[in-house]
């Protein structure tokens, strides 16, 4: 999987490993990790740009397109914004992955081997 | 075609919808930017892989790397989950009370989680509580219908019933069954909804957000812990108590019958599909 700047901080590995146990099809597996990956690059932009002053929104949003694996995003975010970015990442990459797995361990009865 | 997968993959698709409308409501400028571009966030690896595919850019992904802070780098969990119940009895006792540490939270409801079984929070749908930690005091019965009287209560008619009925009215509600009714009296519990900070403009919204809401209560001695259902606001300020307890919750929490009031913990729990029966929760 193609790294963007910010994996190292959410660890989608994590939510990978956890549909992977499940006995669904591997057509299904593949839809539910890529939605989990969808939703998480949605609630990733949505962290950064709301803390982001506006004025440097569209700056990041070309930075992010021309390289959207470049680490030296996280320094441009750390100046802008002022905050241990990375660290918002990490917390914001633990809300997520709670949701999610506790979404599919609602279904785990019916779906685990 | 429904497959076992199905509830699972709508559970998901459901999620990412509303992170795509948070987006596009919250940020209309970066939606319509990427949108010009032709990129979906759905695309962004595969935009991203086309990029590396090209020589020079292989490179520069190897330069741009050493600035990382190394603790993030690796795989290892940020906290640890506490080992037994007594440490997790120690460590609720000296968690830090007024942190403002999402991680510091995050790691105490998933401890919450993993001895309770309960699914707690400290934000749940933007609305934060003005403390979580606090002083529990005893409350009297509340009134659950026209016409209810304390000795229809049946246990702890001798705390008597409160002169008028709670914030929230009579418990009494068109589709509830009696015995819910009855339960979420037994236990409810009270919290100082007038010192939310949003209450003053948004009352009307968060009075009925409020209402008859689960919360999970921990004695902070004993690690006692109930389930109740907010139906009153309370106790006054100057009481120095944060909040407040039915007869039957302020007993299963093992305050009573020796004290009337003690230290707490108080988290919002998390049930949408309103699972989680209210009374007492055992500490695993």
């Amino acid at each position: 999987m193609t790294k963007v700047f910010y994996d190292h901080l959410i660890l989608i590995e994590d939510i990978i490993e956890v549909i992977s146990t499940l006995n669904i099809s591997d057509s299904e597996k593949q839809t539910a990790q890529k939605l989990a990956d969808s939703i998480i690059h949605h609630k990733v932009l949505i962290l950064l740009l709301d803390n982001l002053p506006k004025d440097h929104h569209e700056d990041f949003l070309k930075r992010f397109y021309r390289a959207p694996y470049d680490l030296a995003h996280l320094k441009y975010l750390e100046e802008k914004t002022q905050r241990d970015i990375s660290m918002d990442l990490v917390i914001l990459g633990q809300q997520i992955k709670r949701e999610i797995i506790s979404d599919i361990k609602k279904h785990i009865k019916v779906l685990k081997k | 075609m429904n497959t076992p997968a199905t509830p699972l993959l709508a559970a998901l698709e459901s999620k990412k919808l509303l992170a795509q409308k948070e987006l596009a409501s919250k940020h209309t400028f970066a939606q319509k930017w990427l949108a010009d571009k032709s990129l979906t966030l759905d695309q962004i690896r595969e935009h991203s892989a086309k990029l590396l595919t090209s020589a020079t850019l292989g490179s520069a992904l190897l330069l741009s790397a050493p600035h990382l802070p190394i603790s993030y780098t690796n795989s290892a969990p940020l906290y640890k989950l506490q080992s037994h119940s007594q440490n997790f009895l120690s460590y609720l006792r000296s968690y830090p009370q007024t942190t403002d540490s999402k991680l510091k939270e995050l790691e105490l409801v998933d401890n919450v989680e993993k001895y309770y079984g309960v699914k707690t929070t400290f934000e749940l749908e933007g609305n934060r509580l003005p403390t979580y930690f606090g002083k529990i005091g005893l409350e009297q019965h509340l009134v659950r219908y026209p016409g209810d009287t304390v000795n229809l209560h049946g246990a702890f008619v001798e705390k008597g019933m409160a002169p008028a009925r709670g914030a929230f009215g009579y418990f009494v509600e068109s589709g509830k069954s009696y015995e819910e009714m009855v339960k979420q009296e037994k236990y409810y519990v009270v919290l100082q909804t007038l010192e939310l900070p949003n209450w003053n403009k948004d009352w009307k919204y968060l009075k009925e957000w409020y209402k008859f809401r689960k919360f999970l209560v921990i004695n902070l001695e004993n690690g006692k812990a109930v389930v109740g259902c907010l139906s009153d606001s309370g106790p006054a300020v100057w009481t120095e108590k944060q909040f407040g307890g039915s007869p039957e919750v302020m007993a299963e929490l093992e305050f009573l019958p020796r004290a009337t009031r003690g230290n707490v913990l108080f988290l919002y729990i998390e049930d949408p599909e309103n699972k989680i029966p209210l009374g007492p929760v055992k500490l695993k």
